[in-house]
């Protein structure tokens, strides 16, 4: 089997105050292959989300060894981490997350900026990505003037305008109905389907189950695994290992 | 570098729409900047050629100014003797060349339209050694200043214009100066200007050489060779004073020379106060880039989710900062521009406080300098300001903020601590300013308590200079003086009226070594010094000076009378205390030059009068009577009963035309605006220091105000909670009101150690104020105080209306 693009070895997250530690996450083993949609589950305060946030190098872990493509990015600087999310991470959030004073187009266009490409390649690769969230006929448009649906179609679009190695999902239909809800992980599973390798925290069974893995977290640590034969929500049962 | 073009771009873009969008920050943050570039600009305009723009001659930084001194009997600054002058010029090896100067008031044209104009008396080597030559016609040479040389002068190109209506073919015509024809031989370019705004010069000519040693007269310059040092020119100089004073020690014993740089001789302790001047304006700059700070970072706070967002796609925090400083480059661009043109406006202002007459060839214009000045200003306030949400996005926490489904978090207690801090910085800076204010406040009401010995209200002053041609005996003066004094008396309203070799306090005055009779002689070097006046009979009820003892000068102290003399009481308690002075006998000049006509007997005593200024420790003053050493220059003091003392110089010139038509009256001005003037540092200092603090003020209280506002807003909630616990509203406000109130105080307590060492620079402007003045530190923390409270006290009742349950509901 090859090489996982993600290798989490025994990381663990305390959060320190004064007078009490926090553990929010206690020797996490998790490996993430190419191609893979893993769906994070568990209740409130679990550290689902940072779990997600380390796997996205937003935080850091205070123990363990995290492995991106092999190389062990644990004590990367600000600035590497910052290279790296540009270059191999993409994300999606629950509250969308866009700039309020950037358009459209420059929000999608931002991961690209920083990372020097020239413009008209940046023309190119944001217009392609906005025709693939169905979303190029409103480029230049605001964020508020977005419904919830299409704003969060545009985080999509964002995520996804880097080619990035792997797309970090944080309950990206928490703040949509249930239609706009359908539609975005119609979306992730064409992704999937395409190749893209996804990481998904959600709440809702329905949507952990278009995942082809779903992983239980519960007080910080890893409980249980699912497989589905099938990545579709609701077509697959569960086998627990 | 297409890309960095592009994106650069896009930044700029970005960063107007971001500052469109919040036009009441970016209004705010703007005008603050704008007042502090304005004003720390306006500054550098006034001070820029008082320190920093070379003088308008020839390698200036070879140019240095030449004095005498008396270092044993502390006279610092003597101007210079013309035979001193020769000698030096003669046996130096420093100086390429050395000239002289000195200003007299001149009348051109005689008869035919008789004009008053400044004249100079100048070295034929003076404009060579600046480096200037006339822009039409000759420049003087050796042969004019030989005594029996026809006589020559050179006229200001404003003259030439006005006059000769600009005609070339002026070069060999005669102008009558002073009644005597002069050929025209040179025009001086336009707008050249030398220590005085003169329109002739003609060189000066001495019959009797030797007889000018010990009589300062001239400012001396020198230009020093190339690759000479001023030390070494010092060292040179005073080697040559040394042999002047083997050689003449009857007039110059202990007379050295001092070597200074242009800038310094011609500005005469000015540099201090601009220094001072241009650092309180940079302070209040730094207070408003504070201010702004303290907006940014509120703002920065709430785009604390876009910078986490702009973090998350991979941006790395320079790249972040980059964008803050794009949109504080725009507002600093923005206040830059508008900060200059006010200070075009803001510099006529404050040169309109200066309570004297600006020499004319201190320009203030705004020039390549001025404008670097505002650029690097406004460039430093954008770095100053931008750092402070830069230091927010180096401690920005991309996980916890990205989590919340808000704008942003709060800010927390890291940006807390930062706004108190750029608060406390902010009260201390401007406590500094207001308790400087504060000293110099005092400083001018102890200047206006001081008793000058005489009355300057209802006294006007103007200055009577006879033609130097003409009135050549003492008698001719003294009739002239008499004449013009009786005429001025019967004037309607006229008082008193009298004349005296030079007013007190107006700058100028003369000394004069002297021994009392009887009393065991002293070296040379040694011998005392005292303030030597000429006065006319009618001078002391003039200036209502108070008679001590004996009688005042009559008319019939003259030449054919006893040699009479009047001293004041310092004298008196110097050489006669316990004693009746009247009788004694003193003889004044230098040991080796005593005529009977200098031995002369005491018949009075006045009361102390404030010769050099009002905060100094004058000599002991002799008084002398005109009529017995008659000069050609008076300066007359006209007593009026009623009415404006202004109003008397219109009769004034009226007798002088009648009298002699050719006699200019010059510097008409009343008494109590030369003693006024005689301040004018410290009340200039003040002025500036009033508007300094008063803006600072503005500034900390406003600031004080927004992180009050702030905070309070941050704390909506666990208000809302404490509410809900049963605080009661007045438990919330006192809350509030401690929170900014600890803040303040604080900032107080560091303002305090920074008003000592403000007040230890000002040390030198200051007049009876000790550099820990009790009244102005009191006064100044009790305004900032009461200001303080008043602005943390509507944050604390807005606190007080909070409902709690929509309090509650808000996260």
């Amino acid at each position: 089997m090859n090489e996982p693009l993600i290798c989490l070895q025994r990381i663990q997250k305390i959060f320190r105050t004064e007078e009490i530690e926090t553990h929010a996450l206690t020797s996490i083993n998790l490996d993430i292959r190419q191609g893979e949609f893993v769906s994070i589950d568990g209740p409130s305060g679990c550290g689902k989300s940072t779990l997600l946030s380390i796997i996205g190098l937003l935080d850091t872990a205070t123990g363990g060894n995290y492995l991106l493509k092999g190389e062990n990015v644990t004590d990367f600087s600000h600035e590497q981490r910052a290279q790296l999310r540009n270059r191999e991470i993409g994300f999606i959030f629950q509250s969308f997350n866009l700039i309020g004073d950037l358009t459209v187009y420059e929000n999608v266009e931002l991961p690209l900026r920083y990372r020097k490409l020239s413009v008209p390649e940046r023309k190119q690769r944001v217009a392609e990505v906005l025709e693939k969230v169905s979303m190029g006929h409103r480029r230049n448009h605001y964020p508020a003037q977005l419904s919830g649906g299409q704003q969060q179609r545009v985080a999509v679009a964002r995520a996804l305008v880097g080619s990035p190695s792997l797309l970090l999902a944080d309950e990206p239909t928490g703040n949509l109905d249930s239609r706009n809800s359908e539609a975005v992980m119609t979306l992730l599973q064409n992704l999937h389907r395409e190749g893209t390798t996804i990481c998904m925290v959600t709440h809702d069974q329905r949507y952990a189950r278009a995942a082809g893995r779903i992983v239980y977290l519960f007080d910080g640590v890893i409980v249980d695994e699912s497989e589905f034969a099938a990545a579709t929500a609701g077509e697959s049962e569960p086998a627990s290992r | 570098m297409f890309v960095w073009l592009a994106d650069t771009l896009q930044d700029l873009r970005q960063a107007v729409r971001v500052l469109a969008r919040a036009p009441g920050f970016s209004i705010a943050c703007v005008l603050m900047l704008a007042m502090g570039i304005c004003l720390a600009s306006s500054m550098f305009s006034i001070v820029n050629p008082l320190l920093f723009r070379p003088l308008p001659f020839k390698d200036p930084d070879r140019l240095v100014s030449v004095t005498q001194n008396r270092p044993r009997q502390n006279l610092q600054a003597l101007n210079l003797s013309y035979a001193d002058y020769l000698d030096w010029r003669r046996q130096n090896h420093v100086f390429s060349d050395m000239g002289i100067i000195g200003a007299v008031q001149d009348v051109v044209g005689g008869s035919d339209r008789p004009q008053q104009v400044r004249g100079e008396r100048v070295s034929a080597s003076l404009f060579p050694t600046l480096g200037v030559r006339p822009f039409v016609g000759r420049d003087f040479n050796a042969a004019d200043e030989q005594p029996g040389a026809p006589s020559v002068v050179i006229i200001s190109h404003r003259l030439w214009r006005s006059r000769y209506g600009g005609d070339h073919g002026v070069i060999g015509k005669v102008l009558d100066v002073n009644g005597t024809a002069h050929v025209v031989i040179g025009i001086m370019p336009p707008r050249f200007n030398f220590e005085s705004e003169a329109d002739v010069w003609i060189p000066f000519v001495a019959r009797d050489i030797d007889g000018t040693r010990g009589n300062y007269q001239f400012n001396g310059y020198g230009r020093l060779k190339p690759g000479v040092t001023r030390r070494q020119a010092q060292a040179d100089l005073s080697a040559v004073a040394a042999r002047i004073e083997r050689e003449h020690p009857e007039s110059n014993a202990g007379v050295g020379a001092v070597v200074a740089p242009m800038r310094q001789g011609l500005l005469r302790g000015t540099q201090a106060m601009s220094w001072i001047l241009l650092g309180a304006a940079c302070i209040v700059m730094i207070l408003a880039c504070v201010n702004v700070s303290g907006l940014f970072l509120v703002r920065a706070i709430g785009r604390q989710k876009e910078f986490a967002i702009r973090l998350a796609v991979g941006a790395s925090r320079w790249q972040i900062v980059r964008q803050l400083l794009v949109e504080g480059i725009i507002l600093s661009a923005v206040a830059g521009a508008l900060g200059v043109v006010g200070s075009t406006w803001a510099t006529r202002l404050a040169l309109t406080l200066v309570d004297f007459e600006i020499p004319p060839w201190l320009v203030f214009n705004i020039d390549a300098r001025v404008l670097g000045f505002a650029i690097g200003a406004s460039v430093l306030t954008c770095v100053l300001f931008a750092l402070a949400p830069a230091w927010t996005v180096a401690g920005l926490d991309t996980h916890s903020v990205l989590k919340d489904s808000g704008p942003g978090s709060g800010g927390g207690r890291r940006h807390y601590r930062l706004r108190g801090l750029l608060v406390i910085a902010e009260v201390a800076l401007a406590l500094a300013l207001l308790t400087s204010s504060g000293m110099m406040l005092h400083t001018l009401g102890n200047f206006q308590a001081v008793d000058p010995g005489f009355n300057p209200e209802g006294l006007m002053t103007f200055r009577i200079s006879l033609p130097t041609d003409r009135y050549t005996s003492g008698q001719e003066r003294v009739q002239f003086f008499r004449m013009l004094r009786d005429r001025l008396r019967s004037m309607p309203g006229i008082e008193a009226v009298g004349g005296i070799s030079s007013l007190p306090l107006n700058g100028a005055g003369s000394w004069q070594p002297y021994a009392v009779e009887g009393e065991p002689p002293l070296p040379q070097v040694q011998s005392h010094l005292c303030d030597f006046r000429l006065v006319t009979p009618g001078y002391f009820s003039a200036m209502e000076i108070e008679l001590i003892r004996g009688r005042v000068f009559r008319d019939e102290d003259n030449l054919s009378s006893t040699r009479v003399a009047m001293i004041d009481e310092s004298f008196a308690r110097r050489h006669f205390e316990g004693r009746n002075p009247i009788g004694r006998r003193i003889m004044w000049g230098d040991a080796g030059n005593i005529s009977p006509a200098r031995i002369v007997e005491i018949v009075g005593v006045v009361a102390d009068v404030k010769m050099s200024g009002l905060d100094m420790e004058d000599r002991p003053c002799l008084y002398i009577p005109h009529a017995q050493l008659t000069w050609k220059t008076q300066e007359m003091g006209v007593r009026v009963g009623s009415g404006n003392p202004a109003d008397v110089i219109a009769g004034a010139r009226r007798i002088l035309r009648e009298i002699d038509p050719t006699v200019p009256l010059s510097k008409p001005r009343q008494m109590r605006d030369i003693v006024r003037e005689s301040y004018w540092a410290s009340s200039y200092i003040l002025k500036l220091f009033g508007i300094f603090s008063g803006v600072a003020l503005l500034l900390a209280v406003s600031g004080i105000a927004g992180v009050m506002m702030c905070m309070m807003t941050q704390r909506t909630r666990e208000i809302g909670i404490r509410m809900a616990l049963g605080a009661r509203p007045h438990d919330v406000m006192r809350m509030i009101l401690a929170q900014g109130l600890r803040l303040v105080l604080i900032g107080l307590a560091l303002g305090l150690a920074a008003s000592f060492a403000f007040a230890r620079v000002l040390s030198s402007f200051l007049f009876q104020v000790g550099t820990f003045d009790l009244v102005s530190i009191l006064g100044s923390v009790a305004l900032f105080l009461a200001v303080a409270l008043a602005s943390c006290y509507m944050p604390a009742r807005r606190a007080m209306r909070i409902d709690p349950m929509t309090a509650l509901r808000t996260e």
